[in-house]
């Protein structure tokens, strides 16, 4: 659909009426199905739903018509439908293909379609944007919320009006505000959807902008006003003169984050919420119900405690800190030098645990989230369970195949993607605890090579391997779905790495190049250009707009890559000379390992001869040098406290230690 | 002048999905000769058309039923339409605003004492409509717009003032002036026959 008001107007001599007498009347039919198949509410053929081959065959027909049914078709099955074909649907070359998808996905929600739905927030065409802000509003609360805002902003008004209907069915607290800034919209639309919106709130304090909303110079907004007042309180607002304060006011009210005592003690003193305004109270049939006001008087208590408690906290705080720079003082001058960092000499504390139950090069490690308990996975298949803290051994599972990668999918219960040399590739469960077992979760088989490399997204359910011939595949293991695959043909892969974000996936061949995947749509992103060739690569962020990457060139030099998706501009430059990390030998070196800590700031760095130096992530600078290792480490992981760290090596160890 | 809208609105109160073509093919004609009479393109009023429709749908889906029942089909529909022809165009949705007080403005309806120069007449002989059509076409935009969906698409004033945004007395004013100026015009229409 393309604005038209450059086209010239039709030479004719004929007046509207006759033109619309002899042209639309011709032929209404064709014309109302195209509506109504744009809508996605076609007439129902007989036709079966049609199994997953057949759907996806009917998605690459040339008929936008057959290709909009099929995905109706999808919607219909529910959660069952392939969601990988959804997704292909999401990227019809058809808008209103694209928009059922949306639709369909929004009736079924499911969260590995999220990062699919927030892209296609910015679709060119409104009607996808629509029904994507829409579908995301389904979510609950997994939506995400700072999408659905930005989309409150969105140039189209049916958009505007989506993304507030969505933020009202997502129901948080932080979405009064934007929908209150909502109701003063110049389209009439969008403060009707969001008058209808608060009604879903359930919140209170947006009684002052609904009872102004009531004014509002559109009827269609006023009505929707009252129709969400109604829901309020069985109508007694809605008789309500509107309130005496301003928009203005009632933002800075809304922004403060002593609102909820405010309210409480307000509204439950006996007066109303007019009694705020200045106004005189108002009789109000009960303004909220008993079980609601018990649970304002408990958080206001709660406050009036908690403002208490800060008051001593507070002059307890500034006791210690001063202990401390006392302390810190003493121990200052009474050194006779400071300590300069120096090959052999380290900052780090030396390891708490080292763990030593390993007869071979350790590959992985994983960290529990509770931070008590470790997997690691040898070159001979082992995985071994122990605890962090002594380092003591839980449970053993050997196995054949090659431990690719690990993950805990909760506190207990650890996933183990296998390759196995019959070509194919198996994740076991292990459940740790009173009543350990082993289930085979997942199971790929023929495939066209043994699996070099697999990578888990941080949700911890899905899985990215390399299914030879450069096949890589990405399935939710959990949901037991094939969510997309992608191939660079004859590609041997030796890193997989997603995204911070995991909406993509960085696949480092053998050759030195890294190609960044869509995870969802399978779609090549870009190819690293530059005359270096990678050894080594991982993220630093990601985001809608851009991408940045660290890789080890094979020259030595750690590289940074800089990737715009808008521009599709990239840059790559040097971070680290091979000369500037390579301080502990004159040989060779290369670079084993390569992790970035959780808040960003630190690289840590490790080298072929077991040395992990620590450099700041932006600068370049070194920090300190672990050194407890032997021989080259393998694999670098933070712990979930952020401030312990695991590393892997080929000595057999597995070491815990932190930066002192 | 919709007789069918609360039955229709009741249908699409219980069941959206299954009644909204029924609302499509009810409405589709005259939204369509209301757009054509704008743009005087068929291809860019059935663009406008599908998405009238498409937004109304997502808006009916947004609305609770008892809202739906209540709806005022068919003016709620020219409000949109009229909504996504502005966008469309790139115009302003509202009317240019004109001064209150012209020197040629006058404070009532006054009737011509030929009934024959009266738009109200002309308008009820099919055969002169078109004429009339054409000279509407002569009026500004913004008595133009107001007095076409006064006289083409039967809407009262209340419902006009809805679909535009404009004050119920503003489009009181417009409507009268511009009946005045369309007198005129069918006046001198009328000496130059004659002449």
């Amino acid at each position: 659909m393309q604005p038209s008001s450059n086209r010239p107007p039709d030479q004719h001599s004929e007046s509207a009426e006759e033109l619309a007498e002899s042209r639309l009347t011709r032929a209404p039919a064709p014309v109302i199905d195209a509506i109504m198949a744009r809508l996605g509410l076609a007439r129902e053929s007989d036709e079966p739903e049609g199994d997953a081959l057949k759907l996806a065959r009917d998605l690459a027909d040339p008929s936008w018509k057959i290709r909009i049914q099929a995905t109706q078709r999808l919607g219909k099955i529910g959660k069952k439908a392939p969601l990988e074909l959804l997704l292909v649907a999401l990227n019809d070359q058809h808008d209103s293909v694209r928009a059922a998808a949306a639709r369909a996905l929004g009736r079924n929600p499911r969260p590995a379609a999220i990062s699919a739905l927030v892209k296609a927030l910015s679709d060119k065409e409104w009607v996808v944007r629509t029904e994507a802000a829409l579908a995301l509003g389904q979510m609950g609360e997994r939506a995400p919320l700072e999408a659905l805002l930005s989309a409150t902003r969105d140039q189209d008004a049916a958009v505007r009006a989506a993304a507030h209907q969505a933020l009202g069915e997502v129901g948080a607290q932080s979405t009064l505000e934007p929908l209150g800034i909502a109701l003063q919209d110049e389209d009439w639309s969008v403060r009707e959807a969001a008058a209808l919106a608060l009604g879903r709130l359930d919140e209170h304090d947006a009684l002052p902008v609904l009872l102004d909303a009531r004014q509002d110079r559109d009827p269609a907004v006023s009505k929707a006003a009252e129709t969400t007042l109604r829901r309020f309180d069985s109508g007694s607002f809605a008789s309500l003169p509107p309130p005496s304060d301003s928009f203005a006011q009632w933002l800075e009210r809304i922004r403060s984050p002593q609102r909820y005592l405010a309210n409480s003690e307000e509204q439950f003193a006996g007066t109303s919420i007019y009694s705020w305004h200045g106004q005189q109270p108002a009789p109000l049939a009960r303004p909220v119900t008993r079980e609601k006001a018990r649970r304002h008087r408990q958080l206001s208590a709660l406050f009036n405690w908690s403002r208490r408690v800060a008051h001593v906290a507070e002059g307890l705080l500034a006791a210690v800190l001063i202990a401390c720079l006392l302390i810190a003082w003493l121990i200052i001058s009474s050194q006779t030098r400071t300590t300069p960092v120096q090959v052999g000499s380290s900052n780090a504390s030396p390891a708490f645990t080292t763990y030593r139950g390993h007869d071979s090069s350790v590959e992985n490690v994983a960290w529990a989230p509770d931070g008590q308990t470790m997997a690691s996975a040898d070159t001979r298949g082992t995985v071994r369970i122990w605890q962090a803290s002594t380092g003591h051994t839980l449970q053993v599972y050997p196995h054949f195949g090659r431990a690719l990668a690990l993950t805990w999918s909760n506190i207990n219960t650890l996933l183990v993607a296998y390759a196995e040399p019959n070509q194919s590739l198996q994740v076991q469960q292990y459940i740790i605890g009173p009543y350990p077992s082993i289930e085979l979760l997942f199971q790929q088989t023929s495939l066209a090579a043994i699996p070099a490399v697999a990578a888990w997204a941080s949700d911890n359910q899905t899985l990215a391997f390399d299914a030879g011939d450069g096949i890589v595949r990405i399935w939710n293991i959990t949901a037991n779905l094939n969510i997309t695959s992608f191939q660079e043909k004859h590609a041997q892969y030796t890193e997989l790495r997603w995204s911070p974000d995991n909406n993509q996936v960085a696949a480092l061949s053998t050759t030195g190049q890294v190609q960044l995947w869509d995870a969802y749509t399978g779609q090549h992103i870009t190819t690293l250009e530059s005359d270096q060739f990678a050894s080594l690569v991982i993220w630093v962020a990601s985001s809608q707009k851009s991408s940045e990457l660290l890789f080890a060139s094979t020259n030595g030099t750690i590289m940074r890559w800089w990737y715009n998706y808008t521009s599709q501009e990239q840059k790559v430059y040097p971070f680290l000379a091979k000369q500037v990390y390579n301080i502990a030998s004159s040989g060779y070196l290369s670079v084993s390992a390569l992790a970035l800590s959780p808040d960003r700031a630190q690289l840590l760095l490790a080298t072929s001869d077991g040395l992990v130096q620590a450099r700041d992530a932006l600068s370049g600078n070194l920090i300190y040098i672990y050194t407890g290792h032997s021989a080259q480490v393998n694999d670098i992981t933070w712990g979930p406290d952020r401030q312990h760290i695991a590393t892997a090596s080929m000595d057999t160890t597995v070491q815990i230690w932190q930066e002192q | 002048m919709d007789p069918g809208n609360e039955k229709l609105a009741a249908l699409l109160a219980v069941n959206l999905d299954r009644h909204y073509e029924e609302l499509v093919a009810l409405y589709w004609q005259q939204l369509s000769v209301f757009i054509l009479r704008r743009t005087r393109h068929f291809q860019d009023t059935e663009d406008i058309i599908q998405e009238t429709f498409m937004r109304a749908y997502l808006a009916l889906e947004r609305y609770p039923g008892a809202q739906i029942e209540t709806l005022k089909i068919r003016p709620w529909l020219y409000k949109i339409a009229w909504s996504v022809y502005c966008n469309h165009t790139g115009r302003g949705k509202l009317p240019l605003m004109v001064p209150l007080e012209t020197p040629d403005d006058g404070t009532g309806f006054e009737l011509e004492e030929d009934a024959s120069m009266q738009p109200e007449a002309i308008y009820e002989q099919t055969e002169q409509r078109r004429e009339l059509e054409a000279l509407i076409d002569k009026l500004p935009a913004h008595y133009r717009d107001l007095v076409g969906l006064y006289y083409f698409e039967e809407l009262s004033q209340k419902e006009i003032a809805e679909i535009l945004g404009l004050p119920l007395g503003t489009v009181k004013v417009y409507i009268h002036r511009g009946i005045r100026q369309l007198r005129k015009l069918l006046a001198e229409q009328g000496n130059h026959k004659v002449g």
